[in-house]
């Protein structure tokens, strides 16, 4: 006997509005309190190395001899205490921020660059080229690569320049690998398939399917390779190989500071607190994108 | 025939960031000595996840409630020595994948032996010779060269055939095959079926069958079982049930069903629309907004499961055939 | 096996062969360097070059001389120290690296897995959350902020430990260095190793081993143990690589007398010969212990061992 049909909408529990790959994405990552806080904490970092420079009570390369090896001092604006040239370490160490952090983005884009072209080619061409391309990739990585940097820095001088393709050029490997994995999967999903099927253009393809896909762990690398980088950097000017006079970063306060540290305490302690917070931060927010962005990494 | 197992209002949650999962919901079932029952359902109907929570392997965000009696014996709630005690020793489970299912770093010797030393207390030599006659009793050649070999080394048939060995080394009292035939090709799958029912016929187990393929049950099980969105919609003896379904749900299986015997002119019957989100509430009967013969109070109320005779029994307003 | 085996050494020969040729040629283009066609250098000096770096013949040809004498294990003269050869040099300093090296790796491996594992078993309780918060820090502090910060510590103010030196390379010398060296690794072990581990355990064939009745202490000990290891292991490689980089700065730090000290005195200084032999040896160590790491992989993998 036919009755009524109850309409689907009446009764059916709906899934919730399907939500897209990104916003499923950004709601996870909104909930991973850890990498939200360091967010917060980075931004308050960079905030305070781009500001902090300009509206410090002393400048960050002042000197002045009569307040040598200060210790903090917050009535004379000495926040930080002083270093043993009479200069401000609370402006220094902002100041140094502008420079690693700008070295750890600048780096890593020029990472991002190559890793992503040489692998996206990598896997996009296949075949043979794929494997020898990817057997530089095997052989280079196998390389002490921060021997050669420091030989570079020694022999070539200490162009800025010099410096940011060198990192930049240590740490595109892994970023190669990833993206030709990406493409190299990508290239043989269906829906790839269906769109050359459908007669979509490959620059279509390429920018419509391949890149939002690859964006994800590209993001996520990219995140994690600028604290990398920033310790590369720190490490290499704590060997006096670095960032020069009168421009300094965390690594070269650092480097000052370790030779102090039996006198003068606070020259250590206010560059390795933030050069270790950053890092935190952005080791934190890298691990909370890629919970993010595939959670059955987790 | 006396009853070994016997499930009572077996309710299973899962906690998940986006809020709670029944897939099991309020589940009476008995299996009676001997006794072979196919449990049948899609995937998500709750049916792995039944037998999972009998045996205390749902994972770390499932909860089970309810109970389930082995021998008069809570196992619900069980913990530790007590339950180990049961498991592979009185009741048995094989899964599905023999691939991800088998330990690959483990010789399949040591994965067979091990059941016998932790269970029997038998010695190593021992051991090794009941594995080897076990491994010959599921038909697999050449039995004590592959004592030796790893997973890998061997094809799909025979890993389960090998899951299948270890789970009766044991000697259990009932054994529970969770998809045994689903990750296997259809010519293995016939040959895995015909394992089964020689074990059946051999060691007398009771046996619970769980799969989302008819054509399985058919040949193997005493009895059938159907769920549906972590609930049992319906229950009988085999060839009653297969003649002469009483719920819709089982009927539109049945339908969907590709028949060798028809002249291949009709079209199959897919269900319309898509099991339910077992995220919310489900209010009324989770089959309705599925059901061709759905009506008014399918909606409000969940139906009962209820005795249509003996031996037989369904979750409907409108059962009947 | 074996065909594995072969196919990793032949790969570590290329590898090794890029270093020198790196090397050799970074340092014949360095501008102020010995080499260079510029410098106006004093007659007797350059005769000398001359002679000793055969500078008359073709390039190519004068590779193939320092190639053949790296063979031989003869990296040249040191520029600095006139006496010494830099092979004598490297030498000298091995012995001691090699302890604060292999101290560290061990320290990393041993204590990395078992903090990993134990992080593992208790997921989410507070020695997870301890453990995990543990790496975390080793992971973010550079191992160059972590020496002078753990010597301040133990060193100066608690006066336990001395502040520097070597000596005979006993426990309350080494201590301070091969535990600021090891902290970064043990922190990434015990990250990976705790990974592994969750995931090994949340796998299919745990689930069987417990289906099984087997009791916990063998499930976890026989059946999760091997699968979780074998990315640790993997990772054992570039972490000794890590380890003998950081090994430079540690050395530094604390006026340790190994290679990492003549490396960095020898870029400083423009020993253009001792830095160049420090670079192929370490290379070449680095090579070997990520060999060595792979062929105990393939030994521990079923499937690359039998096949």
């Amino acid at each position: 006997m036919a009755e009524a049909r109850l309409e689907t909408g009446d009764l059916l529990a709906t899934r919730p509005a399907g939500r897209g790959l990104w916003a499923d994405a950004w709601a996870r990552l909104r909930r991973n309190r850890a990498a939200v806080g360091s967010a917060i904490l980075l931004g308050a970092i960079a905030l305070a190395s781009i500001v902090g420079p300009e509206v410090a009570p002393h400048g960050y390369d002042a000197i002045s001899w009569d307040q040598v090896g200060v210790a903090p001092d917050l009535a004379g604006g000495y926040y930080f205490g002083t270093d043993d040239n009479g200069r401000d370490m609370f402006a220094r160490t902002l100041f140094a921020g502008r420079v690693s952090l700008t070295i750890g983005l600048a780096a890593t884009l020029v990472s991002l660059a190559i890793g992503v072209a040489w692998g996206a080619a990598a896997g996009y061409l296949g075949g043979r080229v794929d494997a020898a391309m990817m057997r530089f990739v095997d052989i280079l990585y196998a390389m002490p690569f921060l021997f050669f940097v420091i030989l570079l820095m020694v022999y070539f001088g200490r162009d800025p320049l010099l410096m940011f393709v060198a990192l930049g050029a240590v740490s595109w490997l892994d970023m190669a690998r990833i993206v030709r994995g990406q493409t190299l999967s990508l290239k043989r999903r269906e829906f790839i398939e269906a769109a050359v099927a459908a007669g979509t253009r490959r620059r279509a393809i390429i920018t419509r399917h391949i890149v939002p896909n690859c964006l994800g762990p590209v993001i996520v690398y990219a995140t994690l390779t600028v604290p990398q980088i920033i310790l590369l950097e720190s490490f290499l000017s704590f060997l006096g190989l670095g960032v020069q006079e009168p421009m300094t970063s965390w690594g070269v306060l650092i480097s000052e500071g370790a030779r102090q540290v039996e006198t003068a305490w606070w020259q250590l302690i206010f560059p390795s607190l933030f050069l270790a917070t950053t890092l935190f931060c952005l080791n934190f927010i890298g691990d909370g994108l890629r919970d993010a962005l595939d959670p059955k990494d987790r | 025939m006396s009853v070994i197992l016997e499930i009572a209002g077996l309710t299973t949650r899962f906690t998940t960031p986006d809020g709670e999962v029944a897939a099991v919901s309020d589940v009476d079932l008995v299996l009676g000595e001997g006794e072979t029952v196919g449990v049948v359902g899609e995937s998500g109907s709750g049916k792995s996840q039944l037998f999972l929570s009998v045996l205390g392997l749902l994972a770390r965000n499932g909860q089970a409630r309810g109970s389930a009696r082995f021998r008069g014996q809570e196992l619900i709630g069980l913990q530790g020595r007590e339950l180990r005690r049961l498991r592979g020793r009185r009741l048995a489970m094989i899964f599905q994948d023999p691939m991800t299912a088998l330990n690959p770093h483990l010789t399949v010797g040591r994965q067979l032996t091990e059941v016998l030393a932790v269970h029997h207390g038998l010695g190593a030599s021992e051991a090794r010779a009941r594995a080897i006659a076990m491994l010959e009793r599921v038909r697999i050649p050449d039995a004590s060269r592959r004592l030796g070999t790893y997973p890998h080394e061997l094809s799909g048939g025979m890993r389960q055939r090998v899951m299948i060995a270890m789970a009766l080394l044991g000697e259990p009292d009932v054994l529970i095959a969770d998809e045994p035939t689903t990750a296997l090709d259809v010519t293995v799958q016939a040959q895995i079926l015909d394992v089964l029912r020689e074990v059946k016929a051999e060691f007398g187990v009771a046996t619970v069958l769980i799969t989302h393929d008819l054509g399985v049950v058919a040949g193997l099980c005493d009895r059938v079982v159907v769920m549906y969105a972590g609930r049992i919609v319906e229950e009988g003896q085999v060839d009653l049930l297969f003649s002469a379904p009483a719920h819709p749900y089982t009927r539109a299986l049945l339908g969907a069903l590709p028949r060798v015997d028809t002249d291949g002119s009709g079209e199959l019957v897919a269900i319309p629309g898509q099991p339910p989100n077992l995220q919310r509430a489900i209010r009324g009967c989770a089959f309705a907004p599925r059901c061709p013969v759905a009506e008014g109070r399918c909606g409000a109320e969940r139906p009962p499961f209820a005795a249509l005779g003996p031996g037989r029994a369904a979750a409907c307003f409108k059962a009947g055939p | 096996m074996l065909g594995y085996t072969i196919r990793r050494m032949a790969g570590a020969v290329p590898t090794l062969f890029l270093v020198i040729v790196v090397s050799f040629f970074m340092m014949r283009l360095a501008p102020g360097g010995p080499f260079d066609k510029e410098r106006v250098a004093p007659p007797e000096i350059r005769a000398n070059l001359e002679r000793v770096y055969h500078l008359d013949e073709p390039l190519w040809r004068q590779f193939l001389r320092y190639l053949g004498d790296v063979a031989q294990g003869d990296f040249g003269p040191s520029f600095k120290y006139k006496d010494f050869s830099v092979t004598q040099l490297i030498w000298q300093g091995f012995p001691v690296s090699l302890q604060l090296g292999g101290a560290a790796i061990v320290l990393a491996a041993v204590l990395g897995i078992v903090l990993g594992a134990l992080a593992a078993l208790n997921q989410n309780r507070p020695l997870d959350v301890a453990v995990m918060a543990g790496a975390m820090t080793g992971i973010a502090i550079p191992n160059f902020v972590l020496a002078p910060l753990l010597t301040l510590v133990l060193g100066v103010y608690l006066s336990w430990l001395p502040v520097g030196g070597w000596g005979d390379g006993g426990l309350r010398q080494a201590f301070l260095p091969v535990v600021a060296l090891a902290l970064p690794q043990v922190a990434y072990v015990a990250r990976l190793a705790r990974g592994s581990m969750i995931e090994v355990l949340g796998s299919n064939y745990i689930r069987t081993a417990r289906a099984k009745g087997l009791p916990e202490h063998l499930t976890v000990a026989r059946h999760a143990l091997k699968g979780a290891l074998l990315p640790v292991v993997s990772y054992l490689g570039p972490a000794t690589a890590a380890i003998i980089t950081g090994s430079v700065v540690i050395e530094q730090i604390f006026g340790i007398p190994g290679i990492g000290r003549y490396f960095v005195q020898g870029a400083l200084n423009r020993d253009y010969t001792l830095v160049m032999g420090t670079v192929i040896f370490y290379g070449a160590l680095i090579i070997l212990a990520n060999l060595i790491v792979d062929l105990v992989y393939g030994l521990l993998d079923p499937k690359v061992r039998y096949d």
